[in-house]
């Protein structure tokens, strides 16, 4: 459905945000991870039309999208990671505005706007003016206007920013259901979001894809190289220069250490005591992370 | 940490708010109007346009040749102009840019006093408002080096502008904030309010206390007049030869070319001198009124009309939550998607009227009542609905810019690659269905109106959404459109862009704004088409 051949972004003050990056994506959910800077925003809004590449090309369904881009308009739903809204209109205006963008109008718009202000919990709010939305209310508007044309395509840019845990989980759920017959390409910081509903995994770095698996996958190249080991406080920041920790919890015993490692046999003598513990993908997340930076570091 | 004192805290935020207002695109803009707008309005010497003029008894108009202390008082004379008309409109809205973009936030968790704070954009405010209205001063020496007459005098040339420019830069910069901070005022509204009450006040009451009847001498500087203008008046008048009254000042045109007498104007006495530091005072009531008003971006106080119909951020308990785990994105009925170009300009022209302010509801009555009243009286009227467009229209070629909107809007399958051309579809076929009644008044009438009414609101549509686009905020356009709307209701026939505030209907003009309004948006597809490659 998705095919990207060698995008390339530099910007004018010389940053270059993607090299070289290719993917192909048929439908399901992408979950796209990577540190602050990584170029996840930057890939995103070009396939969302919104930024040219400076090289490199994309094609939806097979049509070349920087000499067409309409022909993925048609089909894309996009929440930004930042976006601003109308403050003066209300819920439902601004999505009837977005609506007749999209082509939509009568009352196949009417009835869409009211399903959807339904879909993200908006009805009771959907005559008030998005000046006093809070940021929670105003991400769901977000989300419901990606959905407002029955879109192919969506791309979501740290979606659940904002949203309270009850209001996260539906629309993880929603995200689910929706990957049945289209892409979705997810890009968040919360690997949690990722975990419970990505098909593949891309990781981004300084530009680049790094790894592109299944959470399968990760989860299986970490194995063996989770560690856990209970410490005393005063001990605690001396370990902390050594090895990559995925986690800390104080309790009665000491400070449990969660870290990642390349193995056992490359461990300093002071984690001997260190427990193996089954990874999680944040885990494997951060194990990729510090692969491509030793790699980075070699090179 | 040590406490932040008062002072360092208060010049850290003055010279972020001098920095940030030098940087920005629309500053220079505003440097380049400034300084061809008082080029073009200090006329030369030898047409019928002159800045001070006055009728002697046997009923000849003279006006003064332009020596330097003539071009001191012309230079001056255009200073008070920029302040009555432009510099609050300059100004305004800076407060509400900070609540807007989330700032007023952080100053908010800051140790900053609302104080300090009102009191760094006051000065950072005045500053930018004295080095504007300064501008003209280096125009005034340009024109004397180009045509002047005798020898340059510095301090006759250097002091009216002096005398006028801290009152008035302080006063305007004050009540700037003052409606920036209260609310009702602080909202689109609030800048035709000051146009309609703010510039009568600060003309027409000074000049009412200081002469016994609206068109006689003054007699006395009033107590309130921190413009200057009868400040400058007085000095004038004090310089008239024996005999002459009449005195008008501004950008006035003749019938005839007025005759050029050798003129200079008198010193300044201390009186003056005394009643201009007084008027720096005037600025100390609307300040402390807007750090009493002032909310220090605290949103639990907001209005209570606001809190009423559920607008606080602070309420967003949804009234019930579904049950986890329950979507319903399977049961949305399907929708037939058909984006095309007349959906978009529909879009457009439709959000135009739900985003306006309240000052939209006058626009229809403004229209019809022009519309019907006798011949006479169509100016007026029409200055009114002409007036009433500017806050609905100033912002609409950057609207997605300001709002931060731009993702959501540019990604939808309707909106053409020009969004320059689709802004202008938008907004000129909501000007030529707000001023219908005016264009059938023109057709039943027999009237060229008919067609210089459609052919002017283009060129306002072509403006309107270039200088948006162009300067990315509403100023640039609202600035020009007030000052060709003051000169076109004051009888200057070339700059009445619609056709409807001069006595008479020409051509000419109809043809220049065409053209001016072809090419302001030539400019801006230009700057589009630049910007998009740029961004590639």
């Amino acid at each position: 459905m998705l095919t990207i051949h060698h995008l390339t972004k530099r910007y004018s003050n010389g940053t270059e945000a993607l090299r070289d990056v290719s993917l192909e994506l048929g439908e399901g959910v992408l979950g796209l991870l990577g540190p602050n800077g990584a170029g996840k925003t930057t890939l995103l809004s070009i396939l969302a039309t919104v930024t040219r590449p400076t090289s490199g090309t994309f094609s939806w369904q097979g049509i070349d999208v920087l000499r067409e881009p309409q022909s993925l308009r048609r089909s894309l739903g996009y929440l930004p990671q930042d976006f601003g809204i109308y403050e003066r209109l209300t819920a439902r205006e601004f999505l009837l505005y977005l609506g007749r963008l999209k082509g939509l109008a009568g009352a196949d718009l009417d009835r869409r706007v009211g399903e959807l202000l339904e879909l993200v919990n908006l009805h009771h709010a959907a005559n008030r003016r998005l000046g006093g939305f809070s940021g929670g209310m105003r991400q769901r508007v977000g989300i419901a206007q990606a959905l407002l044309g029955d879109p192919r395509l969506l791309i979501v840019d740290e979606p659940t920013v904002g949203l309270d845990p009850e209001e996260r989980v539906r629309f993880r759920n929603l995200l689910a259901e929706a990957a049945q017959g289209r892409l979705i390409i997810l890009s968040t910081h919360i690997v949690s979001d990722v975990e419970a509903i990505a098909g593949q995994i891309a990781i981004l770095r300084a530009g680049r894809i790094v790894a592109l698996r299944t959470p399968e996958e990760l989860l299986r190249s970490a194995v063996g190289r989770v560690f856990e080991l209970v410490t005393a406080p005063e001990h605690l920041a001396e370990l902390q220069r050594r090895v990559a920790v995925s986690n800390l919890a104080r309790r009665a015993d000491g400070v449990h250490l969660r870290f990642v490692a390349g193995s056992r046999s490359t461990l300093d003598p002071a984690f001997a005591a260190a427990r193996e513990v089954e990874p999680t993908l944040e885990d494997a997340y951060l194990l990729t992370e510090l692969e491509t930076r030793s790699a980075g570091a070699s090179s | 940490m040590t406490a932040p004192r008062f002072g360092s805290a208060w010049r850290a935020q003055v010279g972020a708010e001098i920095k940030n207002r030098l940087r920005s695109p629309a500053s220079l803009v505003a440097f380049l109007v400034i300084l061809l707008g008082s080029y073009w309005a200090i006329p030369p010497a030898n047409g019928r346009a002159s800045s001070v003029s006055w009728r002697l008894a046997d009923g000849r108009m003279q006006a003064p040749e332009l020596s330097s202390s003539y071009l001191g008082i012309a230079v001056s004379v255009l200073m008070i102009i920029f302040f009555l008309l432009a510099a609050f409109y300059l100004v305004a809205g800076s407060v509400k840019r900070d609540r807007e973009r989330g700032v007023g936030l952080l100053l908010a968790a800051s140790p900053l006093g609302k104080t300090a704070y009102l009191g760094a954009k006051l000065v950072a405010h005045m500053a930018f408002l004295a080095l504007l209205s300064l501008l003209a001063v280096p125009v005034g020496a340009f024109h004397f080096l180009r045509s002047g007459v005798g020898s340059f005098e510095w301090w006759p040339f250097l002091s009216p502008a002096l005398l006028v420019v801290l009152p008035a830069a302080a006063f305007v910069s004050a009540m700037a904030l003052l409606f920036d901070v209260t609310p009702g005022l602080r909202s689109k509204g609030g800048l035709v309010l000051w146009f309609l009450v703010g510039m009568p006040l600060l003309s027409a009451f000074p000049a009412t206390q200081s002469r016994e009847t609206m068109d006689g001498p003054v007699q006395r500087l009033p107590a309130f007049d921190p413009l200057g203008l009868v400040m400058n008046q007085y000095v004038i008048q004090s310089s008239l030869p024996p005999g002459a009254g009449g005195v008008s000042t501004g950008y006035v045109i003749h019938k005839e070319a007025p005759e050029r007498v050798s003129w200079r104007a008198a010193a300044m006495p201390p009186a003056v001198v005394a009643s201009r530091v007084f008027q720096l005072l005037w600025a100390v009531l609307p300040f402390l009124a807007a750090v009493l008003i002032f909310d220090r971006f605290d949103p639990a106080r907001r209005s209570g009309r606001a809190r009423k119909s559920g607008e606080s951020t602070l309420q967003t308990a949804p009234e019930s939550v579904p049950p986890l785990g329950v979507s319903s994105l399977v049961s949305l009925a399907p929708v037939q998607m058909r984006p095309n170009l007349g959906a978009a300009i529909w879009a457009e022209t439709r959000l135009l009227w739900e985003s306006a302010h309240a000052v939209k509801w006058l626009l229809l009555p403004a229209a019809l009542t022009a519309a019907f009243l006798p011949a006479a009286a169509v100016p007026f009227a029409s200055s009114v609905f002409l007036l009433l467009l500017v806050p609905v229209i100033s912002e609409v070629g950057c609207r997605e810019e300001l709002a931060g909107a731009g993702p959501l809007v540019f990604s939808q399958p309707a909106v053409p690659s020009s969004v320059v051309l689709w802004k202008f579809a938008a907004v000129a076929c909501f000007l030529l269905a707000v001023s219908l009644p005016l264009t059938l008044r023109g057709v039943f009438t027999g009237s060229l109106q008919a067609l210089t009414v459609p052919l002017g609101l283009l060129f306002v549509a072509a403006f309107a959404v270039a200088a948006a686009s162009l300067s990315g905020g509403g100023k640039l356009f609202s600035g020009a459109f007030l000052l060709l709307w003051y000169l076109g209701l004051n009888g200057l026939a070339g700059a009445d862009f619609s056709g409807l505030l001069a006595p008479t209907v020409t051509w000419g003009p109809r043809l220049g704004f065409t053209l001016a309004g072809a090419a302001w948006l030539a400019a801006a597809i230009a700057w589009e088409k630049r910007r998009f490659r740029s961004a590639s």
